[in-house]
């Protein structure tokens, strides 16, 4: 991080592509909130799809904040939770204090595959955030109540005011275009993006070090996607900065990794899964097919508790006290 | 110009909205009723062999501390920070069953042998509110120690259990087979009758299903209430939003209820004075 003090504003150069994803989504909705010629196909499915870049840069960001000023990324919480119409400080304890440790700390993950079981494998992932996302916020509600962070207990509230007061407000000044134009993209976004728990995990191995996370790894789609495509490195080293997670997939997943693990797109993983097939598909048969650990990671708990602590200083502008969420 | 044509072509007016925003609403409500049916689907599995099961007292127990079988939630502690009388809040680790066998003398005066079959499934259904009543109460002593735990980062642990022994009366799930208990898949032994727990929780089941049918029928006969977009549609509109919104933690609330007693949640809390 030390290099990035060059950079005016944010942190690496590279959180500008952060920044004109979150600016596109935004002027997306504007143009159709106030433009009646603007709510047409291909914009309402654009501000659906950037609603669902806006969540993901919701889980770089709460890794590590987009720009220098400690303020100012506490302020682009406000503005992305909008976009997602959740507090997106949420993420830290539900996403880096619960998924990433799977369920090390004796409880399941909020967002794990197993919460849902029907027979079609297509309403498992329809159905996916209808049961993640209540465990999650409920998960939430509990960890506040016993958190040290008091900041985040505020900031997680000032999130929460200004995402449903602005919706609000574009409801009272014109409720069926904010219905349909504001917060159908908005909730579009906010449910794949816990979708995305099932399809990195599902019939995966959490026990293992390099299998438990399914990787897609399309040069364009991660270039969009800010590299959130490269996940079994990002569980592994969750302080590494997502414009570094591309080569150290190649570096150390691509050698130890199951190449099942490895999907060259997205799409074609979807229709494969979900479409194309009635049945959920039986776990890979994963055991013993880790190629060695790796002597330069360090254990589990270690990289977590490192982690951890870095997202809950992000959390504050003063204290950097560290907790579990268990 | 061409351009434009194809924009007006592709325009999303209020009439294609609200179709799509029902068709979406609908099929997340009829989701979750799905989820909640198959639920009440287990139950009914569940059920067959409830209802074939007897009760029978203990009479001796092979387990320590004269135990039959028992039931062990354990859990994690940690300080309430929000202010006011301090309080403890616990969430489950995990739940066990364990049995460790012994006899049972059946109303007809007969013993039978109760044996745990390796790696056979065996539940132990706890009385869910004599065991949250039991795991609420706390001494004054023993809550300053336990806050002071709770206070640091590994937390306070504890394990809730519910033991069945000799002379408790025991409700098991399971056949008799020359002199001894056989289970066919899995064998049930509870502190309270099932049958009773389980008519509770299919009534539930089906009531949630019903419920979230009826409103999100409500909701939807209101929004293409005519004249379309008009004060009545609307306030059908923002029904169905807050009831998208609120179903959902409901049917997660209703999908724990069903929960069979040996795994129930306990959670809970103690507070100070």
């Amino acid at each position: 991080m030390s290099s990035s003090a060059e950079t005016w504003l944010v942190r690496r150069p590279e959180e500008w592509r952060q920044v004109g994803i979150v600016g596109v989504y935004w002027a997306l909705l504007a143009a159709m909130f106030v433009w009646p010629a603007a709510r047409n196909v291909p914009v309402f499915a654009a501000a659906c799809y950037f609603s669902f870049l806006n969540a993901v840069v919701i889980h770089n960001h709460l890794h590590q904040g987009v720009f220098h000023s400690k303020r100012l990324n506490l302020i682009w919480r406000g503005v992305l939770s909008f976009g997602a119409l959740y507090p997106a400080s949420a993420n830290i304890p539900s996403h880096n204090l619960v998924h990433h440790h799977f369920d090390d700390d004796g409880q399941p993950d909020w967002a794990a595959p197993e919460h849902v079981g029907f027979r079609w494998n297509l309403l498992d992932l329809l159905h996916f955030p209808n049961v993640a996302g209540p465990r999650t916020f409920a998960g939430v509600q509990r960890w506040a109540l016993t958190s040290r962070h008091a900041d985040f207990v505020a900031q997680y509230r000032r999130e929460t005011a200004f995402a449903f007061g602005l919706t609000g407000l574009l409801f009272v000044l014109d409720f069926w275009t904010a219905l349909f134009f504001i917060v159908l993209p908005q909730l579009y976004g906010a449910r794949c993006i816990l979708r995305i728990n099932l399809i990195q995990h599902d019939r995966t191995d959490i026990r293992s070090e390099w299998n438990h996370s399914r990787n897609f790894v399309g040069r364009a789609f991660n270039w969009i996607m800010c590299n959130n495509g490269y996940h079994t490195i990002h569980h592994n080293r969750a302080g590494l900065h997502w414009s570094e997670l591309a080569l150290a997939h190649e570096r150390e997943v691509v050698p130890r990794q199951d190449p099942r693990l490895d999907e060259p797109s997205m799409i074609a993983y979807l229709t494969r899964t979900y479409l194309l097939r009635w049945r959920r598909p039986e776990p890979l048969e994963i055991v013993g097919a880790e190629r060695g650990v790796g002597k330069d990671l360090a254990p589990r708990e270690q990289r977590r508790a490192a982690a951890d602590a870095s997202a809950l200083a992000e959390s504050t502008l003063g204290d950097r006290a560290t907790e579990s969420a268990a | 110009m061409a351009m434009v044509m194809v924009m007006a072509a592709l325009e999303l007016d209020g009439g294609v909205m609200a179709a799509l925003a029902l068709a979406l609403f609908w099929i997340h409500v009829v989701l979750i009723a799905a989820a909640a049916l198959a639920d009440l689907r287990a139950l009914a599995r569940l059920g067959r062999g409830v209802r074939e099961g007897w009760s029978a007292e203990v009479c001796s127990a092979r387990g320590p501390e004269g135990m039959l079988a028992r039931n062990r939630v354990e859990q994690l502690g940690r300080l309430g920070r929000r202010g006011g009388p301090r309080q403890i809040y616990f969430h489950d680790r995990s739940h066990h069953s364990e049995v460790f066998g012994g006899t049972l003398r059946l109303d007809d005066g007969r013993e039978v042998e109760l044996a745990p079959a390796p790696g056979a499934q065996a539940e132990v259904w706890p009385e869910l509110a004599s065991r949250s009543e039991r795991a609420s109460r706390v001494e004054p002593a023993g809550f300053d120690e336990a806050a002071l735990a709770a206070s640091r980062a590994r937390g306070f642990e504890r394990a809730v259990e519910t033991r069945i022994g000799v002379g408790d009366r025991v409700f098991v799930v399971g056949r008799i087979v020359e002199g001894r208990v056989v289970a066919d898949a899995t064998l049930i032994l509870a502190t309270a009758d099932p049958r009773a727990w389980l008519t509770r929780a299919r009534w539930l089941a089906i009531g949630f299903v019903l419920l979230d049918l009826a409103l999100a029928g409500l909701c939807t006969a209101l929004a293409v209430w005519p004249p379309y977009f008009g004060l009545v549609s609307m306030l059908g509109a923002a029904g169905a939003l807050g009831w998208f919104l609120a179903v959902q933690p409901l049917g997660v609330a209703v999908h724990d209820a069903l929960r069979t007693p040996d795994r129930a949640f306990l959670r809970g809390s103690w507070r100070e004075g």
